[in-house]
């Protein structure tokens, strides 16, 4: 007994010295690590997620509600984006109908994905392309609504084409720096330009539609070119100098000319109204496919 | 009476709504997008109020829930309880589903808002109700209007009244025999008042009569006692009344309210004279006198007032439980306990001193770790710092107050991140306010504008430009112009500075100048000019008509410059700008102007008439300031116009297009 406790002793202090090391190390780092950990979780936003923009009241939000709650749901001017996760199931229900609500139940626990609705007006934009800037990769698709009642009035016109121009170019610089990085260039985001309200009557129809973007998104990259310089330009560089949208050499915009600029557009009519939306639902879960 | 009440959220979704009549959706939009998102309030608003077809709109926010109230009616109506209402829901709403609302992540959820809704206008309506028309021959208006204040301050649940309305000496209270029994005809509309107070139905018991309130009741009505005093007390407490409502009510009712105070006395007043005695509100103790005579006709006036009042309570009592009086107690009830909370809640703040300590500690530590929610009080040195940021970067006093408001507004019950200071918070926060106010709302393409009225209209396209002495307006034009010429346009150049001795000659240079340097682009340019002492808006005119014949594209007319605050300077814009009729009117301000920039820009704003208003500001000398950039927002901020070039050198070339990112990047530096 009265042996034991010098050993015990200096078995303490033999020990003592590494593990005192080792430990005041840990006590130091383990918070540090974990805040770090418990700020980047925080940070992040969904891993994979459809971008909702266009100019506003073209029907964004109620797009969103109408594959939330299934029902129309009377809407007002966003001035914040929200995101909500569906179930995968949303997007099929229609498809396989009688397959009732157990299917339905059986996907959205095993898929879903989120929807990221942005506000439309012209001084809140910036939220949409901020999203597409900080996530490109885990944006799997990107839904521009507009009114395609509208679109025969020149300055709707030009208020949807100037937000579409915008969200192109800032598509473009992402794919230019994602295939900078990457070996192997990344496959083009695919777009949906979805001419919500086709149920009115002043409405045109989607191949008129894309053929007055196409033109209208020319003239517009025509005159930015023209145009004069940026007050910040010259002072960054890469950033701030404003690309043009597409091939440099020609005022023209196609959409197949679009693809190797990192986008992959598609125009499909519709209306949430009169609930006709299955265009729009199997464009996504193609998406999603892929 | 109201049209529309909507809960929606701030991502657009329509949580609750009661519509009455039918509303456009259109002008609820329009409020979130002028007030709400641009920050544009209408002249003479002061924020309070919004105006849109025929349509008054009154609106409160819960930043922290993302919710907007916002409350409809017909602007004919002058409805007091509106402010009320929105605050009391507000209140209820966020109290009911609060915690769902935070949960469901701005997406729909379920609301069953209908019985508290009803509930809470019912109440408000009767109480607004029994303060104007419930008793039209009760001679005492100034203690209704006086309750009705003390609502106004301390909203529900208080219990002032006694405090206000007892008046220091009470001599002789007992001896009112004979006006008892008005008192007591007056006991059921104030207690009626009452019970609105704690929002209970409860009305057919009476308060005993002598209640300190019930006594000033029968002091100022002390009849032949005190002949001067009474009018004397109770225009006195007209007055406080009259103040202190419109402390209470706000902004477009302010005058309202006064005026319906003031109206009503007098009205009844003539509803006394009906029974004998002049009009005067002087002669009111004639009229007690009369009381005091004792006739039988006075006994059956005083039973009339009785039965009036009771007859009023019992019809709505009777409203009550024929809806399921069961229900609605529970109900009232239960609303008032909820309002009760919140207002606790809302007074809490600073309290024992243990939790308070401790409390403090924690707020200390969050301040480091983050998850601090965030109060109007933990904001205020950041603020402060941020606005001081402001001010030396040249921000008009005004404007950056102003922004700094509504950053701290929006910041109220935001929690900060991990390891964020709300320093940084508030910074991030005051980069996205500038970023919005300067974003403009329409697009800013000159040259697809130009292309378009020329090819859809076949007319030239009209700028003029409208500025200070010396801020630079016809060098801007000059630059313009360089710009429009490099893109082969054929320009012309309008002289209508016909003041300024050598202005003409002036414009004659430049147009020499840049004939020369365009030459071999392509464009063509030309100087319209009619000497001095003309009427500058006939030349205008004459000028685009000339344009017209020879197929110029593009009009720019200078004008004179004039001081803002000129009246007889600035009434000539209106006329220019009738006769010229120009496409782009492009007030040119100087980058060095301080806080007198926002004056500039309203006056100027104001002064081309009712429809026409700015379409865009042109700042030059910004390489004068380096990144004392302020007066871009001070510009903006005041107007909501945006910035359509930015004059940064002395040559042709020194024109730029404005950069949001690169302008909030100098203020913020």
């Amino acid at each position: 007994m009265t042996d034991s406790f010098p050993q015990w002793e200096i078995l303490g202090l033999s020990v003592s010295l590494p593990i005192l090391l080792i430990s005041l190390i840990a006590v130091i780092l383990i918070p540090v690590v974990l805040s770090r950990i418990l700020a980047s979780k925080s940070q992040d936003g969904p891993s994979s997620f459809f971008l909702l923009a266009g100019p506003r009241d073209s029907g964004k939000t109620s797009f969103l509600l109408y594959l939330q709650e299934k029902t129309l749901i009377p809407t007002q001017t966003s001035t914040t984006s929200a995101t909500v996760k569906l179930p995968t199931g949303v997007l099929e229900q229609i498809k396989s109908e009688d397959g009732g609500s157990s299917a339905l139940e059986d996907t959205g626990s095993r898929h879903s994905f989120h929807l990221k609705d942005t506000p439309g007006h012209p001084k809140l934009r910036s939220q949409a392309l901020t999203a597409i800037n900080l996530a490109p990769k885990s944006c799997i698709g990107i839904i521009y609504m507009l009114d395609s009642a509208v679109l025969s009035s020149q300055p709707r016109l030009t208020d949807t084409v100037e937000y579409l121009y915008e969200l192109l170019l800032v598509i473009q610089k992402q794919f230019a720096s994602l295939s900078e990085s990457a070996a192997t260039s990344p496959d083009p985001i695919p777009l949906l330009i979805a001419c919500n309200k086709n149920d009115l009557f002043t409405a045109l129809p989607s191949a008129k539609i894309s053929n007055l973007l196409q033109i209208e998104l020319g003239r517009m990259k025509e005159t930015k070119r023209k145009g004069l310089l940026n007050a910040g330009a010259g002072e960054e560089d890469d950033e701030d100098l404003d690309r043009v949208l597409g091939d440099e050499n020609s005022d023209h915009v196609t959409w197949e000319g679009l693809r190797e600029f990192g986008v992959e557009i598609s125009v499909q009519s519709g209306s949430i109204k009169s609930i006709a939306a299955e265009s729009w639902k199997s464009w996504m879960s193609s998406c999603l496919d892929a | 009476m109201l049209d529309l009440f909507e809960v929606v959220t701030t991502s657009g979704v329509v949580l609750w709504s009661r519509s009455y009549t039918p509303v456009k959706t259109s002008v609820i939009n329009s409020l979130i997008s002028e007030v709400i998102i641009e920050e544009r309030t209408q002249p003479g608003s002061e924020g309070k109020w919004f105006k849109k077809d025929s349509h008054t709109l009154k609106w409160t926010l819960a930043t922290d829930f993302g919710l907007i109230f916002v409350a409809v009616y017909q602007s004919l109506l002058q409805l007091t309880w509106i402010d009320e209402l929105l605050d009391q829901v507000k209140k209820l709403f966020v109290a009911l589903y609060g915690d769902k609302i935070k949960a469901s992540n701005g997406s729909k959820i379920e609301c069953h808002f209908d019985k508290y809704f009803d509930s809470s206008v019912r109440s408000l309506e009767h109480k607004a109700g029994s303060q104007t028309a419930a008793h039209p021959s009760n001679g005492r208006p100034a203690i209704d209007i006086k309750q009705q204040s003390d609502h106004d301050e301390a909203s529900i649940g208080s219990g002032d009244n006694d405090e206000w309305l007892a008046p220091p000496p009470m001599p002789g209270v007992s001896q009112f025999g004979n006006g008892r029994s008005r008192n007591q005809a007056s006991d059921t509309p104030v207690s009626s008042v009452k019970q609105n107070h704690h929002l209970e139905p409860t009305s057919n018991s009476t308060p005993p009569p002598s209640s300190p309130a019930l006594m000033a009741q029968a002091l100022l009505q002390a009849p032949g006692r005190r002949p001067g005093g009474r009018g004397r007390r109770s225009r006195k407490s007209a007055g406080h009344s009259g103040a202190s409502s419109a402390h209470a009510s706000s902004g477009e009712e302010r005058s309202p309210a006064r005026l319906s105070a003031k109206p009503k006395r007098g009205k009844e007043m003539r509803i006394w004279g009906e029974d004998g005695s002049a009009a005067e509100a002087g002669e009111e103790q004639k009229l007690d006198y009369s009381g005091t005579g004792g006739g039988s006709t006075d006994e059956e006036h005083d039973d009339s007032m009785r039965a009036r009042p009771e007859a009023v309570d019992q019809s709505t009592w009777g409203m009550k439980t024929r809806q399921g009086d069961f229900v609605l107690k529970d109900l009232d009830y239960e609303i008032n306990d909820i309002l009760k909370q919140a207002n606790e809640t809302d007074k809490k703040g600073p309290t024992g001193l243990a939790s308070g300590l401790a409390a403090g500690a924690m707020g200390y530590l969050r301040n480091f770790v983050g998850g601090k929610t965030l109060t109007k009080e933990d904001m205020e040195k950041a603020i402060s710092g941020i606005m001081t940021h402001l001010l030396e970067k040249n921000v008009a006093r005004e404007a950056a107050a102003q922004i700094c408001d509504s950053v701290q507004i929006s910041l109220v019950g935001q929690k900060t991140g991990s390891f964020q200071s709300i320093e940084s918070l508030v910074k991030v926060a005051m980069e996205d306010a500038l970023r919005k106010i300067l974003t403009p709302t329409t697009s800013l393409d000159l040259l697809r504008e130009i292309e378009q009225v020329r090819s859809n209209e076949r007319r030239p396209y009209v700028i003029s430009i409208v500025g200070v002495n010396g801020v630079g307006k016809s060098t801007n034009l000059s630059k313009i112009c360089f710009f429009l010429l490099q893109n082969k346009l054929k320009v012309l150049i309008a002289a209508c500075d016909t003041f300024r001795s050598g202005a003409v000659e002036q414009l004659r240079v430049h147009a020499r100048n840049l004939k020369e340097l365009s030459e071999r682009e392509g464009g063509v340019v030309d100087l319209y000019e009619k000497g001095y002492g003309k009427d500058a808006a006939n030349i205008a005119k004459d000028a685009v008509a000339y344009a017209a014949s020879q197929d110029f594209d593009v009009v720019l007319i200078d004008t004179a410059g004039r001081r803002h605050n000129d009246q007889r300077l600035m009434s000539s814009l209106e006329k220019f700008a009738k006769f010229a009729n120009p496409d782009k009117i492009l007030m040119v301000g100087e980058a060095l102007v301080g806080s007198d920039s926002v004056q500039q820009a309203r006056n100027f704003n104001a002064a081309f008439g009712r429809e026409r208003k700015l379409d865009g500001f042109i700042i030059s000398k910004c390489d004068t300031v380096g990144d004392m950039v302020g007066a871009l927002i001070s510009m903006v901020f005041a107007t909501g116009i945006p910035v359509v070039f930015l004059g940064v050198g002395q040559n042709y070339t020194d024109l730029r297009t404005l950069n949001v990112k690169w302008a909030v990047g100098l203020l913020m530096s």
